[in-house]
């Protein structure tokens, strides 16, 4: 993609972030009744609006997110990052929203060493990947893990949810951010930002496949 | 008796919409559109909470942030920035101002709903 068109296409990305958002908004409010009631087949109809605009801000998200990591001078405020923390944090932020969805919440991460990353952009790979998680989670559960290696730390976020295709992730991943079937898990934005940002560290995003379960590691390392 | 917001916001549609989100928590909600004015009604009102945004006309919502906490009849009124500019340089300069916390643009309803209800010890 050249660069003037990726600049158009986040300059309409960002114009169309807030009357979107507000739309979002004014949508969810009259499905939660605050207007007043709403009969089943005006729910049904609302609920149809309300799906394609949360589609539709993932896809604007995901364009300004990606561009951000991949056209501005980024710079890794680096340190020493308690590795174990981290992820506590990542857990402490989704708990509740895993267990409104009537989730397990897995985690294996008993380790004590530390990881050289930025924290802000590490805390963002976790929650992008949580999120692309709890978004394809229908039923069983999502977790977390980390193992420490010699140089590095293998992170894990997996779940029970919509299969994987490692066909579909090499593709995306190629791809440079042009557009791919949105539909797709393998094509979600938040995977491809993910990647992006572990990248940054040095580190390398692959995805695993299972039977029941699909995964997402990535490890970043242990010094610069 | 209902506890009183104060948003100060340039946006008029986001203000319809957290003022219905608001009302129907039970909140009183009261609102300006720019810092200056923001600044004013804060004065003259003394709500319980503030929901600030930060590219306001007039005057900023970091330095209407700044100028509440230095006033000894308002400094202790919580304070949220409500903004698109959320990241890790805007968390320290949040910090820097003294607000309680941040909510970012676009926002989900449910979060700015029980960050306002817990910094109001609602419940």
């Amino acid at each position: 993609m050249s660069q003037d068109k990726t600049d158009l296409s986040t300059y309409v990305a960002h114009s169309l972030r807030t009357p979107l958002s507000i739309s979002r908004e004014a949508v969810n409010i009259v499905l939660d009744e605050i207007t007043g009631p709403l009969s089943p087949e005006q729910r049904e109809t609302l609920s149809l609006a309300k799906e394609n605009m949360d589609r539709l801000t993932c896809i604007i998200e995901g364009v300004i997110s990606l561009h951000s990591i991949k056209f501005d001078d980024v710079i890794l405020n680096r340190r020493q990052i308690d590795a174990g923390a981290l992820l506590k944090s990542a857990v402490s932020r989704f708990a509740e929203e895993v267990r409104r969805r009537g989730l397990d919440f897995r985690t294996d991460f008993d380790i004590s060493c530390e990881i050289s990353g930025d924290r802000h952009k590490l805390d963002k790979t976790l929650d992008l990947l949580l999120e692309m998680s709890l978004k394809y989670t229908r039923s069983g559960h999502i977790g977390v893990s980390a193992r420490e290696r010699e140089r590095d730390v293998e992170f894990r976020v997996f779940d029970t949810g919509e299969n994987l295709s490692p066909a579909d992730i090499s593709r995306l991943m190629q791809s440079q951010g042009q557009c791919v079937d949105p539909t797709m898990r393998g094509a979600d934005f938040g995977l491809l930002v993910a990647g992006r940002l572990v990248e940054l560290h040095g580190g390398a995003l692959r995805v695993e496949s299972g039977k029941d379960v699909s995964s997402v590691v990535f490890t970043i390392p242990k010094r610069c | 008796m209902a506890k009183k917001v104060l948003l100060i916001e340039d946006e008029q549609d986001q203000i319809k919409l957290v003022t219905l989100r608001l009302k129907a928590k039970g909140y009183e909600v009261h609102s300006s559109t720019d810092g200056e004015k923001g600044l004013a009604k804060a004065k003259e009102l003394k709500p319980d909470l503030i929901l600030l945004d930060v590219l306001l006309p007039k005057m900023n919502g970091l330095e209407v942030c700044r100028l509440l906490r230095a006033d000894s009849s308002m400094s202790s009124i919580p304070i949220i920035l409500f903004t698109a500019l959320a990241n890790e340089e805007f968390d320290q300069n949040a910090k820097d101002v003294k607000a309680n916390a941040i909510i970012g643009k676009p926002y989900d309803a449910k979060v700015l709903l029980e960050k306002i209800s817990s910094l109001l010890g609602d419940k």
